[in-house]
């Protein structure tokens, strides 16, 4: 009874996560074994590969013409980070990014590279202090992604302020667009 | 009661000279004023619309805004004005743009002053009209409005990710590309004198501080930063800068020293420090931190000692500029339902509890004291137009110049 309550906690506790593992789950002894053994297999490598391919960025079978398509093609599936009016401190739903954004920093065919955030703000406010807020944005992503198990001495941090709009609207929609950070690869 | 009416005179002289009491300081009786000359070329009419004004800015005369078409050695005279500035623009033999004037007394023809002026570079005509404003103005002995005749330093946002630099005057009529290719922002004037500016580059691996001499064209690196590098201060003997930068990923004030080129920080605050100006002999800085929770200004001494909240007022004051006792700030204010924001310029002493408001409606931001700290220069954006606005204290009015093209990024003179 005490086994199958551990396995329906189990479950009901990793059906929220973005990522399921049928490996995990074929493995069976992992999950039976209860909480301890499951966080223990989180950190084992043959499951961290398998997150890697179910996150459906299979590293293993990328091959590119030149460094130009590599670079490119990591930049594209990394996801910005977004913030609040005047904030810096990163909300649980862009947190979720995190991960998924350190997991392919971690690939195989990324994790020689160094990385570079890039913190942005609406053009709300006085360009100077937009340009602190900037770097305020890059510092806590480069924090998160580090404590997601991205080396931080890969990672280097620029503040950009309001010079690099990705919409150029003036509401709502448009501002928060460009309160964002952008992580990139080079 | 000796006692009480001497405390009651010295009271009255003490609020009368504080500019944030918002008393107009008039000038006793301001002289009416026509202009006279050849608008049927282009390059005079631009010159007498400049020169007029110029005269409405200085807030010192009541201007006549049509320009009277008359000949220069015409006798006609306009009584219905008490003077007549006559003017004559045409080129001389050696190809420069070449101007005289003479002051009339309107009513009799009597002549004030004359003077003649020149210059070689016609594009620099603005200067031209700047100058012939202030010598009527000192004519008068009206107070100083020679910062006409200062060259304005700003960074133009031209696309994402890129922005030049330009010197102009303060209407904007003259513009002269000094930097351009990439991301270069936040220029900031050396020495009174004008000959070199520094600014940031982003052109290299890092944020970098440059100085660059406008006469020669010669740059000389400063100093490079993780994230991000700006100069917001020169010390008045410029040996020093405050620089905003973050050598170990968190924006700090540091003090910069040219001649031995160490540096010191200032703000150590886990959040946001940044836009230092000295204060009092250069021994303190005013700056902007969100150390409670919200962007606001404060006080610190150079030499150590606690940090000082300078400002009570608003919950979001993210710029501010320094003259003297006073400071004068941007305040972000009422947010509408489409989250527009509006930003208004305020004034306070560091002597007395007043705060006067200076601005009203759009976003005013970036404001930066005159040398005569009667005059300030700030950004204004409004309606989707960049504009270089122009503050006159002791008037209590405002001017703006639109930019045509792109937005204004950042401003110094």
């Amino acid at each position: 009874m005490k086994s199958f309550l551990s396995f329906a906690l189990c479950l009901a506790i990793f059906s929220g996560c973005s990522y399921k593992s049928p490996d995990i789950a074929d493995t069976g002894t992992t999950i039976n074994a209860g909480n301890d053994e499951l966080v223990k297999g989180l950190g084992d490598d043959t499951i961290d590969a398998g997150i890697d391919s179910m996150q459906g960025y299979d590293s293993s079978s990328e091959s590119f013409g030149s460094d130009e398509e590599r670079l490119s093609s990591i930049n594209s599936q990394l996801q910005s980070i977004y913030f609040g009016t005047d904030r810096y401190d990163i909300s649980a739903t862009e947190a979720e990014k995190i991960d998924t954004d350190a997991n392919i920093l971690n690939s195989a065919v990324a994790s020689n590279l160094n990385v570079v955030v890039e913190g942005n703000c609406d053009e709300w406010g006085t360009d100077e202090y937009n340009y602190a807020l900037g770097l305020k944005r890059a510092k806590s992503v480069k924090n998160s992604l580090a404590t997601a198990g991205v080396d931080v001495g890969r990672i280097s941090i620029i503040s950009y302020g309001e010079s690099k709009p990705k919409c150029s609207d003036h509401n709502a929609e448009c501002w928060q667009e460009n309160r964002r950070a952008d992580i990139k690869v080079r | 009661m000796k006692n009480i009416f001497l405390l009651m005179v010295l009271i009255v002289a003490y609020l009368s000279a504080d500019q944030t009491i918002e008393i107009v300081k008039k000038i006793d009786k301001k002289p009416t004023i026509a202009i006279a000359g050849d608008s049927s070329n282009q390059l005079s009419r631009r010159l007498l619309k400049l020169i007029i004004g110029d005269l409405k800015v200085s807030g010192h005369f009541r201007v006549n805004e049509n320009i009277i078409e008359q000949k220069y050695d015409a006798s006609d005279l306009k009584p219905d004005v008490e003077l007549l500035l006559k003017t004559k623009f045409q080129q001389d033999p050696t190809g420069r743009l070449a101007a005289k004037i003479k002051l009339l007394n309107a009513k009799n023809g009597n002549r004030f002053f004359e003077k003649s002026y020149a210059i070689s570079k016609g594009d620099r005509y603005p200067f031209l009209a700047h100058n012939i404003a202030i010598d009527i103005n000192d004519y008068y002995k009206f107070p100083s409005i020679d910062w006409m005749r200062r060259y304005i330093l700003f960074a133009k946002y031209t696309s994402s990710g890129k922005s030049s630099i330009y010197v102009a005057d303060y209407t904007l009529s003259f513009k002269k590309r000094i930097v351009s290719g990439g991301l270069n922002i936040f220029p900031k004037w050396a020495d009174s004198s004008q000959q070199s500016f520094y600014y940031t580059s982003y052109n290299g691996k890092k944020p970098t501080l440059y100085k660059l001499n406008v006469y020669t064209g010669s740059k000389q690196k400063i100093i490079s930063s993780n994230g991000m590098v700006v100069c917001s201060d020169v010390s008045r003997d410029g040996s020093k800068l405050l620089i905003t930068m973050a050598p170990k990923d968190q924006p700090d004030i540091y003090l910069y020293d040219l001649n031995s080129g160490s540096k010191k920080r200032i703000t150590k605050f886990r959040g946001i420090d940044v836009g230092g100006n000295f204060v009092d002999g250069d021994s303190a800085v005013i700056f902007v931190s969100d150390r409670l929770g919200y962007p606001n200004i404060f006080y610190k001494r150079i030499g150590g000692g606690k940090v000082e909240q300078m400002v009570f007022h608003g919950k979001n004051n993210s710029s501010c500029t320094t003259y003297d006792k006073y400071i004068v700030y941007s305040s972000r204010e009422s947010i509408s339902r489409g989250g527009r924001s509006t930003f208004n310029l305020y004034l306070i002493s560091t002597q007395t509890d007043f705060i006067r408001k200076l601005t009203q409606g759009g976003k005013n931001m970036f404001p930066r004291f005159a040398d005569d700290g009667e005059t300030i220069l700030y950004i204004k954006n409004s309606g989707g137009v960049s504009n270089l606005g122009i503050l006159r204290l002791n008037e209590n009015r405002s001017f703006l110049f639109p930019l045509r093209e792109g937005r204004i990024q950042s401003i110094d003179w």
